[in-house]
């Protein structure tokens, strides 16, 4: 049975939703009554339709769109990095705050003092500490840097696809009527484009840097993390995987002893077998003895 | 515009509901060995025991085996059966957070060893005929390599060797993953499936939907493609040790063919496979192109290796018309003989 956490249930609820708010009846298949969810996009892909057919010259409009449509993706690749320079600015301000003072000329010459105090260059496990607290604010910024190099390709991406989807659309003599087609036409340059991108090494490589940043992040983010935890008495991941590195060498120790205790008893067999079959030999050679004699 | 004569997207989705939940795996089948996560089955028909050669099939552990065996009309599983063949399924599980320290020695020298001795044993052959689908065909490779007198026949479905010889979108995808340089858990299949469903987003993501009014008109249809949903969506978690010896040493160093791969302390040579080999391959197979699976040849004598290439794309190997027409009766030709 669907329960109130499966994506179907999901999309059905969201579905009916929306024929609630269009106020929509069920088609009962019926073709000529558009379902709710495809009526937006087919308004506006018929308005398109409808702009491009009275337009004094089509393909010069069509070019508008698209224009106008790669703005949107340019807006679109931003609102993405946007949310990643908050998360960036955050952790900036998380670890600035955590960092260690420096010297404040304005301050008593206390806090001045203590401020230089612990600039001061240290071993051991302040240095350890600071390290840290280091790699962590080098790791924030070089994140930020790598994601919006990645959605700058993203954008190349989607602007390849419109370019070709406007190519598409301009090899005919007259302007696109059926919506279908023109819907068929954006999802194939959408994966010509998308396929591009995944062969091009210059994506490789900025992938590869934004996971690289990422795991950078994370690792630096972790173990200040755990020494917070630590001093809780909360176990970390780091715990939980000593835990599982004996809990496998455990295993693998169990399999071999399985395996000799095995051969033990494969030995005891082999041992017991060459028992009877001297006895055998015995008794044969006992019995052909007593033939002869 | 959707919308078929019959049946809308509104109501084909109120009738995938009803089929819900879908019965993946058609064919009745036993547990005969297991060790957590890993667990050997051993199939049978309702009036049938099985007494024909052993077959042993050895499943990638990205995705869950089911898909060899999704329906009755849509098995490798049943014909095999039906053929006479005893039929061992090593599953390889759904690993654990506790299970992230699994590696390469522990599925191949640890459970793969123990299903073929297993199976030598209660069946009284010196050998087993193995298959190898996708990723678990390089793993039973790197098995026959390393143990060459357990594996008597090896056929190898859509099975990558040669990771570099023609690079794929998954390729570069995998040259893209930097391993963690600290602490770690394992690696979430959504995360997989997610991968995978982005290497042709349009197609998994629109256009397959786009069909489901037409495939609700039929019930039978309907659940096979609910079937093939779940299954496609069904990633167990990888664990991360092995998932990262995977990815450095196979996709991103090419280690099984250039010679320096080691598991157990063991070199893993291709060309210690004494085996008689059938290398089945798909010729549009977007995940493992032909090149990367025909790779084997350089490493088998002529007089023992073999190969089938199919139209179509990787699942088609295992589904559909060109695994029955095609792909079935190679494996039932290879091992009667």
């Amino acid at each position: 049975m669907t329960t109130s956490t499966d994506p179907l249930a999901a999309w059905l609820r969201w579905f009916e939703q929306q024929q609630a708010s269009t106020g929509t009846k069920e088609t009962g298949g019926d073709q000529s009554t558009p379902e709710p969810w495809s009526k937006l996009l087919d308004e506006s892909l018929g308005r398109f339709v409808h702009t491009l057919s009275n337009a004094s010259d089509w393909q010069q409009c069509l070019a508008a769109h698209v224009n106008t449509a790669m703005q949107d993706a340019a807006r679109l690749a931003t609102s993405v990095t946007n949310p990643l320079a908050h998360e960036a600015d955050w952790l900036k301000h998380f670890s600035a705050f955590r960092a260690p003072p420096h010297g404040n000329k304005d301050a008593s010459l206390a806090t001045e003092l203590f401020g230089h105090v612990c600039t001061w260059p240290a071993l051991g496990l302040a240095a350890a500490d600071d390290g840290d607290w280091q790699a962590f604010q080098e790791a924030v910024p070089a994140f930020q840097g790598a994601g919006e190099r990645y959605s700058e390709i993203l954008f190349t991406m989607m602007a390849t696809a419109l370019t070709n989807w406007q190519k598409a659309l301009e090899s005919a003599d007259s302007p696109p009527t059926d919506i279908d087609f023109i819907r068929q036409q954006w999802l194939d340059a959408l994966e010509s484009a998308w396929q591009t991108m995944l062969k091009n090494p210059e994506h490789t490589r900025r992938l590869r840097e934004l996971n690289a940043a990422i795991d950078q992040l994370r690792t630096s983010g972790t173990r200040m993390a755990n020494g917070m935890f630590r001093a809780l008495g909360i176990p970390t991941r780091e715990d939980l995987l000593g835990t599982q590195r004996r809990l496998q060498q455990v295993r693998r120790k169990i399999n071999i002893m399985d395996q000799s205790t095995e051969l033990a008893m494969l030995r005891e067999d082999v041992a017991m077998l060459r028992e009877d079959l001297a006895m055998l030999r015995r008794e044969t050679a006992a019995a052909n003895h007593g033939n002869k004699t | 515009m959707i919308a078929t004569a019959d049946v809308n997207l509104l109501q084909a989705l109120r009738r995938c509901r009803e089929r819900q939940p879908v019965k993946r795996g058609a064919t009745p089948y036993s547990v005969v060995l297991e060790d957590a996560p890993f667990s050997l089955r051993r199939y049978h028909l309702p009036d049938c025991n099985p007494a024909g050669q052993p077959l042993l099939f050895v499943y990638s552990t990205i995705n869950r085996p089911d898909l060899l065996d999704l329906t009755e009309h849509r098995s490798m599983i049943r014909p095999l059966l039906n053929a006479g063949f005893d039929i061992y399924l090593l599953d390889w599980g759904y690993p654990l957070d506790a299970d992230s320290q699994l590696d390469l020695e522990d599925y191949l020298d640890g459970f793969l060893h123990l299903a073929v001795d297993h199976i030598r044993s209660c069946r009284k052959v010196d050998a087993v005929n193995a298959i190898g689908i996708c990723q678990g065909g390089t793993l039973l490779a790197c098995y026959a390599a390393l143990w060459p007198d357990r594996i008597r026949h090896l056929v190898l479905l859509g099975t990558p060797l040669d990771f570099h010889i023609d690079p794929t979108t998954l390729n570069r995808l995998a040259d893209a993953l930097a391993q963690p340089s600290g602490i770690t858990g394992n690696i979430p299949g959504q995360l997989l499936s997610s991968s995978f469903a982005a290497l042709r987003p349009t197609d998994l993501f629109i256009r397959r939907y786009e069909l489901l009014p037409l495939v609700a008109r039929q019930t039978e249809t309907l659940d096979e493609f609910l079937c093939m949903e779940a299954w496609m969506y069904d990633c167990p978690d990888q664990p991360a040790v092995m998932f990262w010896r995977f990815v450095t040493r196979f996709y991103q160093e090419n280690a099984l063919v250039s010679g320096d791969l080691t598991i157990g302390g063991k070199l893993v040579r291709l060309d210690h496979i004494t085996a008689s080999v059938l290398n089945i391959y798909a010729e549009e197979d977007h995940l493992i192109p032909p090149a990367a699976a025909r790779s084997l040849a350089d490493f088998i004598p002529s007089d023992r290796y073999g190969e089938l290439a199919c139209r179509g794309g990787h699942l088609g190997l295992f589904l559909g018309s060109m695994s029955r027409n095609q792909v079935i009766p190679a494996i039932v030709n290879k091992l009667a003989g």
